[in-house]
């Protein structure tokens, strides 16, 4: 999967690239909406991550334009204005997601996966770790062919450390996941609570504690 | 004014961004030894604090405006109350302490979501920090002839007359030992007025405080 990333800040651009790379997408960036212009006639790309405050041409400007030219590539749009005006704006002219900065590495990822899938129209699937099968569309969670009694958080969690092997979360990465940055300040005790219960229920081998940095799901 | 703190919004949150995508990135790096990981992951939270700042400033400024932005829906209020108390309880049952939710189940409000949750969650987690182990909180919504009531109330320490008057000021703490930016009430009373509802505060030094959200019917 291509992704183009085109935002004026240097450093942020290709932060995100580096973060996609290393999830196993083909990322490149691009510094202004006219260079992303001309690199999407260049070349086929299945995503385009845009920043709406640049100078010159803003990312609003620059996908207006786009679906002008009947080109329809999925976009997630970037912003530090927090605004409803922005959103409102971006998403009547054809963006598909709008995420406000600063955000987490892990709900840029999630956005960037959601949006594929749906750009795929792939069907939901089934996640496995051992004897452990996690059915995205039917929200339910087997283990050694009995159905568990699981909670939305809970399932929400699982989904996603099953999703991202390997990737270690910090207590607040997962917080923000569950309830917003709004109400993490001082809530990471819960994630503690959440996890101890959920590996009661799935296995204490499936979500591996890294003391004093978050928990982590490896590839078995 | 509006424009002048966009700008400063956006200069100041996408140096956050920056820093706290570069600092994710890093933590499960395991050429970097442990203990430098464990002193990103305290950075990133002290970068995630700057931003809850930035966002409370951003509520109580835009509760300034004359339409202020909300994105309303209709929400089960019960619901919302249960995602917050879900969240704040194991802190308080490591206090030995015990929020109580009694709420009306059908009860629905047309409202911003979002920023209601943070409402109950600075009221409960402030009556929480000003209550002493083994305290109760009592979470109380139900409907009345006047609107939809919200009750919060904790046998804590109380807050003096004197300091009732203040306590919505921004960056006031009743005790400066306390957690916390010194904005929460501050925001809570700026979602209250968003919302075009009506806020109350009963208190009695060393007794405990109440207080009561009026919100009109929708």
């Amino acid at each position: 999967m291509r992704i183009l990333v085109v935002d004026d800040e240097q450093k942020l651009r290709e932060n995100i690239c580096t973060l996609l790379k290393s999830h196993n997408y083909e990322a490149e960036g691009s510094s202004s909406g006219e260079k992303a212009l001309d690199r999407l006639y260049e070349q086929h790309f299945d995503l385009i991550i845009l920043d709406i405050m640049m100078e010159e041409m803003s990312g609003l400007e620059m996908l207006k334009l786009l679906r002008e030219a009947q080109n329809s590539i999925t976009v997630l749009m970037l912003s530090a204005r927090d605004r409803i005006e922005d959103k409102i704006e971006g998403l009547d002219i054809g963006a598909d997601d709008y995420m406000s900065k600063p955000f987490s590495n892990l709900e840029l990822l999630a956005r960037v996966r959601s949006l594929l899938r749906r750009e795929s129209q792939s069907k939901s699937v089934k996640l496995f770790y051992k004897d452990l099968i996690l059915d995205q569309s039917l929200r339910s969670v087997e283990r050694a062919g009995a159905v568990l009694d699981i909670t939305a958080k809970q399932f929400k969690i699982l989904e996603l450390f099953l999703m991202n092997r390997d990737i270690v979360f910090t207590k607040l990465q997962l917080s923000e996941h569950l309830w917003g940055e709004e109400c993490t300040m001082r809530s990471t005790n819960a994630i503690d609570a959440h996890l101890k219960n959920l590996r009661k229920k799935v296995g204490v081998e499936v979500i591996e504690t890294m003391r004093s940095i978050g928990y982590i799901c490896r590839s078995v | 004014m509006k424009e002048f703190f966009d700008e400063f919004l956006h200069e100041i949150k996408t140096p956050l961004a920056i820093m706290r995508s570069h600092l994710e990135s890093e933590i499960g790096n395991e050429r970097i030894p442990l203990e430098v990981r464990q002193k990103l992951v305290l950075d990133i939270e002290e970068i995630a604090r700057v931003n809850h700042l930035v966002n409370e400033m951003k509520v109580i400024i835009q509760s300034q405006r004359a339409l202020p932005q909300l994105e309303l829906e209709e929400v089960s209020f019960l619901a919302l109350l249960i995602d917050v108390v879900e969240l704040l309880s194991p802190i308080a049952q490591e206090n030995n302490q015990n929020i109580e939710l009694n709420a009306h189940e059908n009860i629905t409000l047309v409202m911003d979501a979002k920023r209601i949750k943070q409402l109950c969650y600075n009221l409960i987690n402030n009556a929480m920090k000003y209550s002493s182990t083994g305290a109760r909180i009592e979470v109380s919504l139900y409907s009345s002839t006047e609107g939809i009531e919200l009750h919060i109330k904790d046998n804590g320490i109380g807050i003096s007359k004197e300091n009732q008057a203040k306590i919505f000021d921004q960056f006031f703490r009743v005790s400066s030992k306390k957690e916390g930016s010194g904005l929460g009430l501050s925001v809570v009373s700026a979602i209250v007025s968003m919302h075009k509802a009506q806020m109350s505060l009963e208190s009695t030094l060393g007794k405990g405080s109440e207080f009561c959200i009026l919100f009109p019917q929708s």
